[in-house]
C-alpha cells in the first residue's frame, strides 16, 4: 500500500467532480480525480446527454409523421433502435473520453478506483483489478459522488421488464407499451421519447398532476401532448406491485381507493433520485450527513469538517448538472485560496418534454409568497411568426416582474426551444435586469427569442403584437 | 459546532450593529476574550466569546444589523487539528485586498458581504440582498470590498463601479485613534491649508523663464470612500430624524461672565483640592437646570402618537462629546440633585468613559436636555441640532474679551460668552425659548443667584 501526497482529491468524475479537477489543475493545484465507473457521471453516461440524443432522434421521427399540414408526407418511419443506440453510444464515448483528456490536459491525475475516506485528510483507493490499495493524503477532499435512482418496494429492477432511467436509455427496441411510475421530468422525458416512436404510454403519478413541483400551467401542456399522442395519465395513483403475465408486466395500482391492473411491456420506475453518501467513510471523517443522505455545506461548499467539501447531487436539490458544475468550479477556487463563494441567484431548470419546459428565478406564486407585488407578462408562441413557420406554436413565455420597479424576478417558458431560450432569462436575472432591459434590447427577427422580448414588453403594458392588460 | 448568537445586551435592546469582528475566521478565541464589537442605540459593547473556540465563520458581516438571539458567527472546536496555523488571516471585512494565500493553505472563510443590510447599495426590497451583476459580486468578494457600501447608479452595481470603489483609498475602521483634534475643521471657512506639495522655486538667473505651474506626474488622486456604517450611520440616522422631525429655531444671547470668571477662578483651586477640574460647564449646567425648572416646557418630549407632551421631572443633562468615532452624548443623570463639584466630577467621568468607549448604555441614554460646548474651538454662534426627542439644546461658545459699557457708562473690558439655544418650535414657542435663555443668562451674569439656589 503506497501513500500518495496530493493537495486535493476529488471523488467522483461527474459534473460535480470533473470540472473541479480541471479547474484545480488550471489553478496549479496538485490534485487527483478518482472515479469508480466511467468519467462523466450520470449526465454524460446515463442522463442528460444520452437522453437528449434519443429525444432529438425520436422528435425528428415524430415531426416527420406530422408534417402533412406543411405539405409533406413521409411513409411510416422505420426506427432501428439498435442503430440509434450505437449513434448515442458514440456521442457518449466521445464526451467521456474528452473529459479524461481535459482532466489530464489540465495537469490533474485521473484514476479509476473506489475511494473511501479514512479520516479528514486521508482517502483510501481500492482497485477493481486487485492491485493493492493506496492511501491518498490530501489537504482538501471534494466529495462529488452524485445520486442514483430511487427504487420502490415491489419493483425490483431487472432492467428488462422493470427498468430505471439507465435501463430505459439502453433499450435496444421500441417497446409496444410502457408504464412510467412517476410523473416527474425524468419519467416524462423518457416516456415521451418512446411514445414518439410508437410506444403506448401510461404515466402513473402519486400527486394530483404531473410535474407537480412546477407551475401548473407548464405541466398542463405536456399532459395535453401525451394524451394527444395516445397516452394516458393516471394521477393520484400508487403502483403497488406487479406480476409477469403473457410476456407483459401487469401492474396493480391504487387510485381513488380502488385497485386496478394496467399492463405494459416495460415498466420505467422514475420516482426520483437519492444521494450517494453511504459507505464512503464520511462518518469516519466526521462529515455530517442529514437524514435524507445529503451532505450539508456552506456557501463555499465546505462540509462541517474543514477541508472536506461536497458538490452536486450529494449536497441537495436541485439535482442538476449545471448546478453541480458551478459548485465544482467554486470549490476549486476556494481550495486555491480565492474568496469565491456560490452566490448564484438563479439556477435555471430545463425539462425536455414535448413541449419543452424551462424556468429561471421565481414563479408568480413563489414571488408573491416572498412578499413581492408582481406583474406578469406573457406571450404565446401562437402569436409568433417564427413559431408558426416551424409549425410549433404550443406554449408561451411568461415573465414575472416586481410591480414596484419592473425588475425581472422569474421567467418560465413552455414551447419550442424553451431550453435554449431560458439562457437569456438566467443572465437577465443574474444581472439584475429590468423588464425594459429585455424589452428594449433589439431581438432578431424572425426568432423564437422574440417571444421573450414581447413577454417583457407585455409585463410593462407595451406589447405590440398582443393586447396589453388594462393599466391599473 | 456551536452557533454564536447575539446575546441580550441590555434591557429593551432588540438589535445591534456588528461594528467590528475582533476575531477573524480561523482565529482562536479564548473563553471571555473579546469576539465582536456590537453597537446598540449608542453604546458600543465588546462581546466576549463564551467558550474556548476557533472562529469558523462570521454569519453577520460588519456593518450589518443583527437581532438579539440571531446567529452571528459559527464557532468551531478549538482542537489541535484545526487548520488555523496555516490560514491566511485576510479579514472578511472590507479592507485592502490581501494577497491570496498559498494554494495548499486553508482558505479564509468569506462572509456574505454581498448580503449585508444597510449601506448605499441598491437592494432587493423583499430580500434585502444587494443588486449586483455576477462579475461585480465576484470581484468584490475577491478584493474584499463591501458591496453594501458601493453605490450602483443603474439600479444595480456593475463591475466598473466595484473597480471605482476599490481604487478609491478607503478609511479603514478607526482602530487607532486619530489625532485628538483635526487640524482644520471643515466648518472654518477660509482656513488656509498649508501647501505640502513641493513648489518649484525659480532659481536666480532663470528669471527670464516665466514660471509655469508644474504638476507632479502621476495618476490623479481618486476620491476617498469612507464606509458609512457603525457610529457614523447611527449619528446620521439620529440627526436626520431630529432635523426632519423637529422644527428647529435658534436664539443667541451674549452673556457677560466677568463675575462668573472670578468665582470660578476662586473655586477652581478648592475644587482641585477635591480632585475636580472645575470648568465653566458645571456652572452653566446649574444655570440651565434652574432655568428649566422655571420653564419646564423646555425639559419636555413630544409624543405625537400618544397625543401628549411629556414634561420631564428629571433633569438629566447630556454632554455632547467628540470621540474618535464621532459624536456621543454621555449623560449626567439627575444633575439637579448634584452639587457643582459633583456635577464637575460626573461630567469628567461620563465624558471620559464615552471617549474611551467604556460608557454603559445607562450613561448614554436618558438625557432630557443637552449642552454642546464649542467654547474650546471658538465661533460666534451655532445652530445646534436637537438631541431628538429632546426639545432644547444649548450651544456654549468661547469667552472673549470684549469692550463693554459698564453701569457708569465707561467702556471697560468685559468677558463675553455667546450662548446659542436651539428649540423645537412644535413644543417651545419663541417667548418661552427666549425667556429660558434669559433666565440662564440671569444666573450666569450674577452667580450669587446660583449660590443662593443651592443644590
Amino acid at each position: 500500500m503506497a501513500t500518495i501526497k496530493k493537495t486535493a482529491i476529488v471523488i467522483g468524475a461527474g459534473t460535480g467532480g470533473y470540472p473541479c479537477a480541471i479547474r484545480l489543475g488550471q489553478l496549479g493545484i496538485d490534485a487527483m480525480l478518482v472515479e469508480k465507473g466511467e468519467p462523466g457521471g450520470v449526465c454524460l453516461n446515463v442522463g442528460c446527454i444520452p437522453s437528449k440524443a434519443l429525444i432529438s432522434a425520436t422528435k425528428l421521427a415524430h415531426k416527420a409523421q406530422h408534417a402533412e399540414s406543411m405539405g409533406i408526407t413521409f411513409g411510416q418511419a422505420s426506427v432501428d433502435m439498435k442503430a440509434m443506440q450505437e449513434w448515442k453510444g458514440g456521442i457518449v464515448r466521445k464526451l467521456t473520453s474528452g473529459v479524461q483528456g481535459l482532466v489530464k490536459g489540465a495537469g490533474t491525475e485521473y484514476r479509476q478506483a473506489t475511494a473511501k475516506l479514512l479520516g479528514p485528510k486521508r482517502v483510501e483507493l481500492t482497485y477493481d483489478d486487485g492491485r493493492p490499495s493506496d492511501v491518498v493524503e490530501a489537504e482538501h477532499i471534494v466529495v462529488a459522488t452524485g445520486s442514483v435512482p430511487i427504487q420502490i418496494p415491489g419493483f425490483e429492477l431487472d432492467q428488462k421488464r422493470i427498468v430505471d432511467s439507465t435501463g430505459a436509455l439502453a433499450l435496444d427496441r421500441v417497446p409496444e407499451s410502457m408504464i412510467v411510475i412517476g410523473g416527474g421530468y425524468i419519467g416524462l422525458e423518457l416516456g415521451q421519447t418512446f411514445q414518439r416512436v410508437g410506444t403506448k404510454l401510461t404515466v402513473v403519478e402519486g400527486l394530483d398532476r404531473i410535474l407537480a413541483t412546477m407551475d401548473k400551467e407548464l405541466g398542463t401542456l405536456v399532459a395535453r401532448q401525451i394524451k394527444a399522442d395516445g397516452g394516458e395519465i393516471i394521477t393520484g395513483a400508487m403502483a403497488k406491485s406487479w406480476t409477469e403475465r403473457d410476456g407483459k408486466a401487469v401492474v396493480t395500482i391504487e387510485a381513488g381507493g380502488e385497485s386496478r391492473e394496467i399492463e405494459a411491456e416495460v415498466v420505467l420506475v422514475a420516482v426520483g433520485r437519492r444521494p450517494v453518501s453511504k459507505g464512503l467513510g464520511l462518518e469516519e471523517a466526521g462529515v455530517k450527513v442529514d437524514e435524507r443522505g445529503f451532505i450539508p455545506v456552506d456557501e463555499r461548499l465546505q462540509t462541517n469538517v474543514p477541508g472536506i467539501y461536497a458538490t452536486g447531487d450529494v449536497v441537495g436539490q436541485p439535482m442538476l448538472a449545471h448546478k453541480a458544475t458551478h459548485e465544482a468550479e467554486v470549490v476549486a477556487e476556494v481550495i486555491a485560496g480565492k474568496k469565491t463563494i456560490n452566490d448564484a441567484r438563479v439556477i435555471p431548470a430545463v425539462v425536455f418534454t414535448e413541449p419543452e419546459i424551462a424556468t429561471a428565478g421565481l414563479s408568480k406564486d413563489e414571488a408573491e409568497a416572498k412578499g413581492y407585488t408582481v406583474e406578469v407578462g406573457k406571450f404565446p408562441f401562437s402569436a409568433l411568426g417564427r413559431a408558426m413557420a416551424i409549425d410549433e406554436t404550443k406554449g408561451f413565455v411568461k415573465i414575472v416582474i416586481d410591480a414596484e420597479d419592473e425588475r425581472v424576478l422569474g421567467v418560465s417558458i413552455v414551447g419550442p426551444e424553451a431550453s435554449n431560450l431560458i439562457c437569456e432569462a438566467a443572465l437577465g436575472i443574474e444581472m439584475g435586469a429590468y423588464a425594459p432591459d429585455i424589452g428594449l434590447t433589439i431581438h432578431p427577427h424572425p426568432t423564437l427569442g422574440e417571444a421573450m422580448m414581447e413577454a417583457a414588453k407585455h409585463a410593462v403594458g407595451e406589447a405590440v403584437h398582443i393586447p396589453n392588460r388594462k393599466k391599473r | 459546532m456551536p452557533d454564536f448568537k447575539l446575546p441580550a445586551i441590555g434591557e429593551g435592546v432588540v438589535e445591534g450593529e456588528i461594528v467590528r469582528w475582533l476575531k477573524q475566521p480561523g482565529d482562536h478565541v479564548a473563553a471571555n476574550e473579546g469576539l465582536v464589537e456590537v453597537m446598540t442605540d449608542k453604546a458600543t459593547v465588546e462581546i466576549p466569546s463564551p467558550v474556548n473556540a476557533v472562529v469558523e465563520r462570521h454569519v453577520v458581516a460588519e456593518g450589518a444589523v443583527a437581532e438579539v438571539g440571531e446567529v452571528i458567527a459559527i464557532l468551531g472546536e478549538a482542537s489541535a487539528s484545526a487548520s488555523s496555523s496555516s490560514s491566511p488571516r485576510s479579514p472578511a471585512r472590507s479592507s485592502r485586498p490581501a494577497p491570496s494565500g498559498p494554494p495548499s493553505a486553508s482558505p479564509t472563510m468569506v462572509s456574505a458581504t454581498v448580503d449585508d443590510e444597510g449601506g448605499s447599495a441598491p437592494r432587493d426590497p423583499a430580500t434585502g440582498r444587494v443588486l449586483a451583476t455576477p462579475a461585480a459580486r465576484a470581484l468584490a468578494r475577491e478584493r474584499g470590498i463591501d458591496l453594501g457600501a458601493v453605490s450602483g447608479r443603474q439600479g444595480r452595481i456593475t463591475k466598473a463601479e466595484v473597480i471605482a470603489a476599490e481604487t478609491a483609498p478607503r478609511l479603514t475602521a478607526p482602530v487607532s485613534p486619530p489625532p485628538a483634534r483635526p487640524e482644520s475643521l471643515p466648518s472654518r471657512i477660509g482656513t488656509v491649508t498649508p501647501v505640502t506639495a513641493p513648489i518649484d522655486v525659480p532659481r536666480p538667473g532663470s528669471a527670464s523663464t516665466p514660471p509655469v505651474p508644474r504638476r507632479i506626474a502621476g495618476e490623479p488622486v481618486p476620491d476617498e470612500h469612507i464606509p458609512f456604517r457603525g457610529m457614523r450611520r447611527r449619528i446620521a440616522e439620529g440627526m436626520s430624524k431630529s432635523f426632519f422631525t423637529a422644527v428647529h429655531y435658534t436664539y443667541v444671547e451674549q452673556i457677560d461672565v466677568s463675575a462668573l470668571m472670578k468665582i470660578r477662578a476662586q473655586a477652581k483651586q478648592a475644587a482641585a483640592d477635591e480632585g475636580v477640574k472645575l470648568s465653566y460647564l458645571p456652572f452653566i449646567m446649574k444655570a440651565v437646570i434652574l432655568a428649566l425648572k422655571k420653564f419646564p416646557i423646555v425639559n419636555a418630549v413630544l409624543d405625537e402618537q400618544a397625543g401628549h407632551i411629556t414634561v420631564k421631572k428629571r433633569y438629566s443633562i447630556g454632554i455632547a462629546t467628540a470621540t474618535d468615532q464621532g459624536l456621543m452624548v454621555p449623560v449626567v443623570h439627575d444633575a439637579d440633585r448634584l452639587s457643582l463639584l459633583d456635577i464637575g466630577r460626573e461630567i469628567t467621568r461620563v465624558s471620559d468613559a464615552a471617549r474611551a468607549f467604556k460608557a454603559s448604555r445607562e450613561e448614554l441614554t436618558g438625557s432630557t436636555f443637552t449642552i454642546t460646548s464649542l467654547g474650546t474651538i471658538g465661533g460666534v454662534l451655532a445652530t445646534p441640532i436637537l438631541n431628538y426627542p429632546e426639545v432644547g439644546i444649548l450651544g456654549v461658545h468661547a469667552i472673549r474679551k470684549t469692550p463693554v459699557v459698564d453701569e457708569n457708562d465707561q467702556i471697560v473690558i468685559g468677558h463675553l460668552m455667546n450662548l446659542s439655544v436651539s428649540l423645537d418650535h412644535r413644543v417651545v414657542d419663541g417667548f418661552e425659548g427666549a425667556s429660558f435663555l434669559q433666565e440662564v443668562k440671569r444666573y450666569l451674569e450674577d452667580p450669587t443667584l446660583l449660590l443662593l439656589a443651592g443644590i
